[in-house]
Order: structure tokens, then sequence, then C-alpha cells
């Protein structure tokens, strides 16, 4: 038998050590890198015209911003075991994919504040670090979203038979649920306006944007027929429809809370105003739920709800 | 495992991109430990510095820097800049949004006469904090 060359040692050690689930060519690697450019910002850009949000980089303490930075790869390890895209993928392929992810949204959050005017060589180092991650994060997701969704329909790993039922089981749905509130909710919980809708919103209005909140939930998932909805919402009993709503809106309403938490909002605040922000912001944000949830694993299913 | 199978790998632009990225990932987690653990409980703290004064057309302009070496970010600075004495006291100003921590951020006063011969006294009035 023919000795291994070192080369040949090394990669033999990688597939020892990782199992992966694809293999591409160098020119379908700069396609796939380019729709994640193009996912990152499609995602990111209003963060990158909102002041408040470069703003926190600077406001917030670093401890905070690395908290961010720590949920922010959970969600893009979440996001990529369970989309469309990396159903075969091992738990150190999601990882490999989460860090080059999260490496990319660094670059181009960096990128574009510096084009931006935003950063710049007189800045000082800690300023521009806390800018830096904190428009970078939802653009790292963004950029797992536009790898996984924005390619053709057969530029992607299939994933293995048997595991389309699990996926479409109902905490991996909620996990992708989580997702998209993210996305929808990192644009806003930043800006004045929630504080403000907040403030003039007596309860009897807070209560018709919860409705309406669950309203959309519903309109999402049983009416409108939306790509997806066939095959990824549970249906067939009023349990499972309301199931489906409470859940979507519960994590919508979680996640609301977490970014007002996060961005400092609930600071010093008395619970019932802490109530009437989460309210106000689980309204877009439940969208991503719902909404969003359908779209961030839109891989071909046209058929419509019932 | 079938050979197809033992086939699959990251290409070398793949593993080059995650490399370049996992290099990033861990300096950006380390310089936010470092900052937090490096953490100062204080509020800011501001000092302003006035520059070289420049006349023109009977103008005094004066650059003023206002840093904030304390431990918190600074908004709404109000700085003011006072030349003269007296009944001959001429005052001027501006406001900064925000003055971050470790941070500086530049303004220029400007009086309306030629004021080469004066000191210039140089404070911050007041600020908020976030």
């Amino acid at each position: 038998m023919k000795p291994l060359a070192a080369d040949d040692k090394v990669v033999s050690f990688r597939e020892t050590m990782i199992a992966f689930s694809h293999s591409r060519t160098t020119d379908e690697s700069m396609r796939e890198y380019g729709r994640g450019i193009a996912g990152g910002l499609m995602f990111s850009i209003p963060l990158f015209y909102t002041a408040e949000m470069w703003q926190s980089g600077f406001i917030l303490q670093p401890g905070r911003i690395l908290l961010f930075a720590v949920a922010t790869l959970g969600i893009l390890l979440l996001y990529n075991r369970y989309s469309g895209l990396r159903r075969d993928a091992s738990f150190a392929e999601v990882a490999i994919d989460s860090v080059e992810e999260m490496g990319i949204g660094l670059v181009l959050a960096a990128g574009m504040l510096a084009l931006t005017g935003s950063i710049g060589l007189d800045s000082a180092p800690v300023e521009s670090l806390g800018k830096i991650v904190m428009e970078a994060m939802t653009t790292a997701v963004g950029v797992s979203v536009g790898t996984a969704q924005l390619g053709a329909p057969d530029d992607g790993d299939k994933g293995e038979d048997g595991e389309e039922a699990e996926l479409d089981a109902y905490l991996p749905q909620t996990a992708i649920a989580l997702c998209g509130a993210v996305l929808f909710a990192a644009n806003i919980a930043p800006t004045d306006e929630v504080p403000i809708i907040a403030n003039q919103a007596a309860p009897l209005r807070l209560l018709a944007i919860a409705g309406v909140s669950l309203g959309i939930c519903a309109l999402v998932f049983y009416f409108a027929g939306f790509r997806g909805a066939g095959k990824r919402v549970a249906r067939g009993s009023w349990f499972l429809a309301l199931r489906g709503v409470a859940t979507s809106y519960a994590v919508g309403l979680a996640t609301s809370a977490a970014f007002l938490a996060f961005f400092g909002r609930f600071d010093g605040e008395p619970l019932f105003h802490c109530l009437a922000l989460t309210v106000v912001l689980a309204l877009p944000t439940v969208l991503g739920a719902s909404a969003g949830r359908l779209l961030l694993q839109s891989d071909g299913d046209t058929s419509s709800s019932s | 495992m079938n050979s197809s199978e033992q086939q699959k790998s990251k290409n070398a632009l793949e593993w080059a991109v995650f490399g370049i990225s996992l290099m990033l990932v861990i300096a950006t987690f380390g310089m936010l430990i470092v900052a937090a653990i490096n953490r100062s409980e204080t509020a800011a703290r501001l000092t302003v510095i006035t520059g070289e004064p420049s006349f023109s057309d009977g103008r005094t302009d004066i650059p003023v820097t206002v840093k904030n070496v304390g431990g918190a970010t600074a908004t709404d600075v109000e700085v003011r800049v006072r030349m003269g004495a007296g009944a001959a006291l001429q005052e001027a100003g501006f406001t900064l949004d925000f003055v971050p921590r470790d941070a500086s951020r530049k303004g220029t006063v400007s009086f309306q006469n030629d004021l080469r011969s004066l000191v210039p006294e140089c404070r911050i009035v007041g600020y908020a904090e976030p």
C-alpha cells in the first residue's frame, strides 16, 4: 500500500472528524457567499440607516453587547440546524457555517459603517467595536437566511429522507419562528418610535394591538394560502390551530421582551409600561414569527391552506 | 459510508473563509470580554480643551475638543466658551448629541469680533445620561 502524503493525512483527518453533507466547487462556493452577502445586506440595511442602532453600540455596556453576540450565535446554530438547506448536516458542520456567517456579518457591518461614515480612523476603538458588533449580528442572521433561501432550488443540500416529518414538528418550527421574530424585532426594537407608541397607548388600544397580532397569525397560517403553510403549519383540529397561533404570539412576545430588555427599554420602568412596550413591539415581531417563519423555509411547497 | 460520501468536504476557499471568520469571531468576543472586565462603574467624566483660534474677517473661531474619560456615555453635552470679563464678557457654545466613553468629539465656537488679545475660558455646563 502506498503511504499517505502529508496533504492526504490532513484531508483524511478532517473527513474523520467532521462529516460534511455537501461538496462544492469554488465557483459554487463563491455564488453561495454572494447570496449570503446579498441576504445579509437585505435584512440589515435598515439598521445601517437607524441612528438608535449604532448609538446603542456605545451606550450599552460591553458585557451586554457580548451577551447579544452569544445569543446571536445561538440563533444562527438553531436556524442552520432547522432551516431547509442544512437538514442532513452534523453539529460540527452547522457550527462551522454559523462561525462563517458571523465572520461575514462582521466584515459586512464594518464595511457598511465605514462607507456611511459611522466609524472612521478617528473613532475610539470601543465605540467602533460596539457599533460593528451591534450591526453585525442581524447582518449575520441575514447572511444565513440569504445563503439558505436566495439560491436556485437545485443549488443546495436536500436533506435526508425521513427527516422531513421531524423538521416539520412543533419544536423545530418554533425554533424557526424564533429566527423570523428576531429578524423583525432587530429592525424595530432600537427605534424611539416603540416607546412613543407605547406611551400614547391606553389599555384598550393595547388590547386591540394584541388582538390584531393574533389575527395576523391566524390570517397567515390558515386563511391567506401562504407558500409553505399547507406543509409547515399543523392543522386538522381547533386545538392545533389555537396552539399554532398562541405559540407564534408567545414567541413574538418573548422575543420582543428580550430585545427591549437588551436595549435597556425596561430599565427603571413600571411593570405596565414594560408590558405596553412588549405588546407594541410584538405586533411586527409576530409577523416574523408567522409569515417570516414560512418564508425562511420556502423550499418549493406551494400547497394552499384550507 | 460509500465513496461519494467520503469525498464530501469543504474546498480551500471555504476553509479559508472559515479560518478568517473564526479569527474575527474569537477576536471580537475576546475584545468584548476584555472591555467588559475593564469596565469602569464611574459616570461620564468630561474634559474640554480649546485649540488654536483662527481670525478672519474680524471674526474669531475657536476649535473645542471634548473627551469623555469616564465609564459611561454622556448625551446632550452643553459646551460654553467665555471670552473677556465684566461688561465686555462674551459667551458662545454648542451642544453635542453624544460623547461615548473613551471617545472625543469636536466643535467650534465663533465670536463676531477679533478677540486675539483674550484667553478663552471653556467649560461643560451639563450633560444627560442616555
